[in-house]
């Protein structure tokens, strides 16, 4: 049953000058699931995020993705690595349309297309999976935040990845698009992709993830199943206070 | 299924024919048009254009404003010109010579000004361009500031040397569409792709497996290669250079005909030279005489019109217009887009089976 964890964080710390924004976080992400990290505002889920996708290293600690330290990796080297991340503020290539913006992405990646004909052909098939088909000669910039929270996918799932990091993919939707955006994510996880995702929505966390990691202050306060969590006592102490008003430290 | 075929067939050849035209009128000028100053205006339209494609791909395609390319034909040019009359090499290899040399240059000065995100590039560029000329001036190798003349001669295609405007007519033109080509041919590529995703967001670029760095490095040797050609055309056909040909002036002139004629496509750059060189001629054989510096004037009148009525230049203003659509149906008779897929989707069904 024990196996390889396909990510592995130990004790990683992240401080900017005098700031620690993260301190002292471990955890590890099962192949094939989904786990979640939720914590409030400033938490560190953001930073955290960030040094396992290489986007800065960690102060200290290091990362671990299927045994092999990667810590020092830089951002464009996790394609080959078959992970893909989207982006909390979605980054689409604003002028080109839809379809050309997951035709780039076609192009990279461990099984990059070869030549335009097979990009494009690629291309189709995932806009059809993500459901922005219709919408593919439409400029991404004149698309709506759910639509771009597609696509932001949608380029993401076009390099082929194995593991998949998503940023608060479902912030600014409303109930009946974070529903579609649940059945979209479940999707792609049954088609063998593992995913780690950052969460402001409880029931998106609660119905998705099988493993759910608490950050307040940027330490790790929690980690278990979304029910363990959310009857943890420290974590209902951070999310809706105590009695007495004092804050967790 | 059948139909959309036939109609996408249809599209094809009435555009094939369209441009057939228009490149036959070229063909056919120099026969009809005797006069060796309007010649000389389409062989000034066809290099700067061409030097233009080459700003275009760094500026347009990849984001990155050059503000040194006459640098880079300069240099293209005195490497040509130094081999030719240094070493008695003959001008076609010394174009070949010229394009890796400062391909080389432009790859080594610009590589560490690529690590870095935002402006730097465009002041290094400026200032590259700046430094090259002063040492050129200082030093006696390169000719200090009365520069390096060609040698004279008779009409040689070995030499690349004529007395009449026309056969440097025909080599600027063919240069102009094989560099077209090789820019449509970057767009469409993964180096296309990848440039323009850099362009749009350099975080976007690395998510998706792009090294930014890498592929910056690439555009300014391919655009400062392609500038290097401009450089030996340029010095083949006047047969005498100098530094003025590095000042920032000429540096900015190579921008003027994409940013006019729409940065974001690579016909931009042919739309805005053909419209800005002519016209710019115009107002200097027209009106400079009449009062000395008016034409400069009228120019930037015309050039600050444009970029503010039409800041994506002409071409962006023509791809939403109403002419387009009339050209497009009307004429060509060009399929809705849904027609060309289902052809694509067909010919791939067809690969499959």
């Amino acid at each position: 049953m024990e196996t390889t964890p396909i990510i592995e964080v130990q004790r990683i710390t992240k401080r900017f000058k005098g700031l620690t924004a993260v301190k002292d976080v471990s955890f590890s992400i099962r192949e094939g699931g989904i786990t979640g990290m939720i914590g409030p505002n400033g938490a560190g889920k953001s930073t955290t995020f960030n040094m396992i996708c290489g986007y800065y290293p960690p102060t200290e600690g290091k990362i671990f993705f299927r045994g092999q330290d990667i810590t020092d990796k830089r951002a464009y080297e996790y394609t080959k690595m078959k992970i893909a991340r989207t982006f909390q503020i979605m980054k689409p290539l604003k002028n080109l349309s839809v379809l050309e913006n997951v035709v780039a992405s076609c192009y990279f990646g461990h099984a990059a297309a070869k030549n335009e004909h097979e990009a494009r052909e690629r291309a189709m098939d995932i806009l059809q999976f993500t459901g922005l088909y219709e919408k593919r000669h439409i400029l991404s910039k004149d698309m709506g935040t759910p639509d771009q929270k597609r696509l932001e996918m949608a380029r993401a799932l076009a390099t082929k990845p194995e593991l998949l990091f998503l940023d608060e993919n479902m912030a600014g939707l409303n109930p009946a698009e974070t529903e579609a955006a649940i059945e979209l994510i479940r999707q792609i996880n049954r088609s063998g992709v593992t995913i780690f995702l950052i969460e402001h929505i409880m029931q998106a966390v609660v119905s998705l993830c099988e493993s759910v990691i608490v950050l307040h202050h940027g330490e790790k306060i929690a980690e278990g199943t979304p029910e363990q969590v959310m009857n943890d006592p420290v974590v209902m102490e951070v999310y809706l206070g105590t009695k007495g008003g004092a804050a967790h430290a | 299924m059948n139909n959309n075929v036939k109609a996408v067939r249809a599209y094809r050849r009435n555009l094939s024919i369209a441009l057939g035209l228009i490149l036959l009128v070229f063909v056919l000028i120099p026969v009809f048009v005797k006069s060796p100053y309007v010649l000389n205006v389409f062989v000034l339209i066809f290099y700067m254009s061409t030097l233009s494609m080459a700003w275009n791909l760094l500026g347009g395609m990849t984001g990155q404003n050059s503000l040194g390319h006459a640098a880079y034909m300069g240099l293209g040019a005195y490497a040509s010109c130094l081999l030719i009359t240094k070493a008695g090499a003959n001008p076609w290899l010394s174009a070949i010579f010229a394009m890796v040399v400062v391909g080389l240059v432009a790859g080594v000065i610009f590589y560490p000004c690529f690590i870095l995100r935002g402006p730097y590039f465009t002041l290094v560029s400026i200032a590259f361009g700046e430094a090259m000329r002063q040492f050129i001036i200082n030093s006696s190798f390169f000719g200090r500031a009365s520069g390096v003349g060609l040698p004279f001669g008779k009409d040689s295609w070995l030499d690349f040397r004529f007395a009449s405007k026309v056969p440097y007519y025909y080599v600027g033109l063919v240069m102009l569409l094989g560099i077209y080509l090789l820019m449509k041919k970057i767009e469409r590529s993964r180096m296309g792709y990848a440039l323009r995703t850099i362009r749009e967001d350099e975080d976007a670029a690395a998510a998706i497996g792009i090294n930014p760095t890498r592929y910056k490095v690439m555009a300014v040797v391919v655009s400062a290669m392609v500038a290097a050609l401009v450089g030996f055309f340029y010095a083949s056909y006047i047969r005498y250079i100098d530094p003025e040909l590095m000042t920032q002036a000429k540096s900015t002139e190579s921008v003027l005909p994409a940013v006019v004629g729409g940065a974001a496509y690579v016909e931009g750059p042919l739309v805005g030279g053909l419209i800005m060189i002519p016209l710019s001629e115009f107002l200097r054989a027209r009106f400079s005489a009449m009062l000395p510096g008016i034409n400069m004037l009228m120019y930037a009148v015309v050039l600050i019109t444009v970029i503010r009525f039409r800041p994506t230049g002409i071409l962006g203003w023509y791809m939403r217009s109403k002419v387009k659509e009339f050209i497009d149906v009307k004429l060509l008779k060009k399929p809705p887009v849904e027609v060309f897929e289902a052809v694509e989707l067909e010919k791939n069904r067809g690969k499959g089976a």
